[in-house]
């Protein structure tokens, strides 16, 4: 179809004389309206007078403020200077949502597009008004505004409630974890080898409690999305190699192996090095908890493409049930065995560890085949964090 | 450490008995206040060698006092550490224990950490 059958075609469905133009504008499903320069109506549409509640003769000739236009809307904002700004600005207006108020007083919105029609020497004689009542519309984004309100603000308060937890919690402990070192320390003067023995069981039970209370508030700042990554550059073999000495004693105790085999070509990557570590010994603390003596431990990382490790830490433990498999990466879940009293634990370490893994964009899985056959977890991070530093803050 | 003198604020009395007796087992001379005001006031009388001040106190704060300090010229040169239970040690290893160049630390922080801080400074 060329360009010229195309107009004749259309052009008969177009009305063709002013009969059938009036005609549209007065059964159109829309508000059709013409205001002169003061913002006298001189013209409204059917449509627009059953919207309204008016009949046409009681607004011909009426100026718009007073009838359809409240002076003020419900904000406050000035209405009626803003009708004398359509005719000076009128380009600023050419869609414009503003507030109108049926006959019963009833308030709307509405979306307007305003044409200025220009007299034959170019000045605005009338303006041309089309709306739509967006009032539903409105409604909609303002519940959606105060709910985003009331998220916000509980947002806050969950933060300064973190805030305050944090201190209201440790404060007590500082003095339980304090005075029991100093105690040890022999501040208060010599003790018995039996009171050494009780006051250093008050100094190991704090610090777990310290533990698990800062794991509880890690772990609500990663949920509340203020938990920020501080990047650094470092060495990812030297830190599961040095990971490895913080179970060493225990595992000689048991007589557990322990090997890691850690290919040369990682080196450094670009990661949070303290949630990386806290990782590791997660992983590594579990494994010799759940190791029996003669056991092994191990751990291997490479590279699995350009921007990705991969590490494994392996041991040859009670292993997990599949039934179980749910629970490992789940807050404040212990798999309930005859292990989970002699191994006490806060049932923290890995969903917080998870979490860690996760902020620098690394997933964590684990494998086992079950009871008695020992465990791999997995964890793989990026070399590089590409994204913004600080990311997860709002 | 012999003749040092510092300032330790805390609201909190256990605290001040805390680290009160570990600083003077270390052979510091301890001056003690349980408040802000307290605290300013002691400042420019014993004039110390160094302020130990908590951050989280009622009436004024640890941030209060530490300006109030800082802008006396009796009292703006003598060095603060802040001490708050607000932080783990974790998260004060991570900001490399400074806030606004200031020097702080967790109050679960080890005695060995604070005593390394303390002769940095004097």
């Amino acid at each position: 179809m060329n360009i010229k059958s195309f107009f004749v075609k259309t052009s008969k469905n177009v009305p063709n004389n002013d009969g059938q133009y009036h005609e549209l504008v007065e059964y159109a499903n829309s508000i059709i309206l013409r205001m002169d320069m003061e913002g006298n109506i001189t013209f409204l549409n059917r449509f627009a007078q059953e919207f309204f509640g008016y009949k046409e003769e009681e607004l011909i000739g009426k100026n718009v403020i007073g009838t359809i236009v409240p002076p003020t809307d419900a904000s406050g904002k000035d209405l009626k200077a803003m009708i004398a700004d359509i005719m000076i600005n009128s380009e600023k207006y050419i869609n414009n949502e503003n507030e109108n108020i049926l006959r019963n007083g009833k308030r709307v919105w509405i979306a307007w597009t305003n044409r200025p029609i220009l007299d034959e020497n170019g000045q605005l004689k009338e303006v041309l008004c089309i709306g739509n009542d967006i009032t539903k519309l409105k409604e909609a984004e303002d519940q959606i505004m105060i709910a985003k309100e009331a998220a916000e603000n509980a947002s806050k308060a969950k933060s300064s409630f973190l805030a305050n937890m944090s201190h209201e919690l440790r404060t007590p402990l500082n003095a339980v974890i304090g005075f029991s070192e100093a105690m040890l320390e022999g501040i208060a003067g010599p003790m018995t080898d039996k009171q050494k023995e009780y006051a250093s069981y008050i100094l190991e039970s704090g610090r777990h409690l310290l533990s698990l209370i800062n794991d509880v508030l890690d772990l609500s700042k990663v949920e509340a999305g203020k938990m920020e990554l501080e990047l650094s550059d470092f060495n990812l073999q030297e830190l599961v190699k040095k990971s490895f000495t913080f179970i060493a004693e225990k595992a000689m105790k048991h007589r557990i192996a322990l090997c890691h085999d850690i290919k040369d070509d990682i080196g450094i990557i670009n990661a949070d090095e303290r949630k990386i570590k806290q990782v590791i010994y997660n992983i590594l603390s579990n494994a010799v908890k759940f190791t029996p003596d003669g056991g092994k431990i191990g751990a291997n990382a490479s590279k699995i493409n350009d921007n990705e490790i991969q590490v494994c830490i392996w041991d040859t433990g009670i292993g997990i049930d599949k039934k179980d498999s749910a629970k490992v990466f789940a807050e404040f879940e212990q798999i309930d065995s005859e292990y989970s009293r002699k191994y006490a634990g806060t049932g923290l370490g890995m969903p917080l560890s998870k979490k860690f893994i996760e902020l620098h964009g690394g997933k964590m899985w684990f494998e086992s085949d079950g009871m008695g056959k020992g465990a791999h977890f997995y964890f793989t991070i990026p070399i590089k964090q590409t994204g913004k530093k600080g990311v997860f803050d709002e | 450490m012999a003749g040092k003198k510092i300032l330790l604020v805390d609201d909190d009395e256990k605290m001040l008995r805390l680290f009160g007796d570990f600083l003077v087992s270390q052979g510091f001379e301890v001056v003690e206040a349980n408040n802000g005001n307290d605290a300013l006031r002691l400042a420019v009388e014993t004039n110390p060698n160094l302020i130990i001040l908590d951050v989280m106190m009622p009436d004024k704060d640890g941030g209060e006092v530490g300006s109030a300090l800082f802008e006396n010229n009796k009292t703006k040169n003598i060095p603060i550490i802040f001490l708050t239970s607000l932080v783990s040690k974790e998260e004060v290893a991570r900001t490399g224990g400074k806030i606004g160049g200031r020097i702080y630390l967790s109050k679960s922080s080890d005695k060995k950490e604070l005593i390394k801080k303390i002769k940095e400074i004097i």
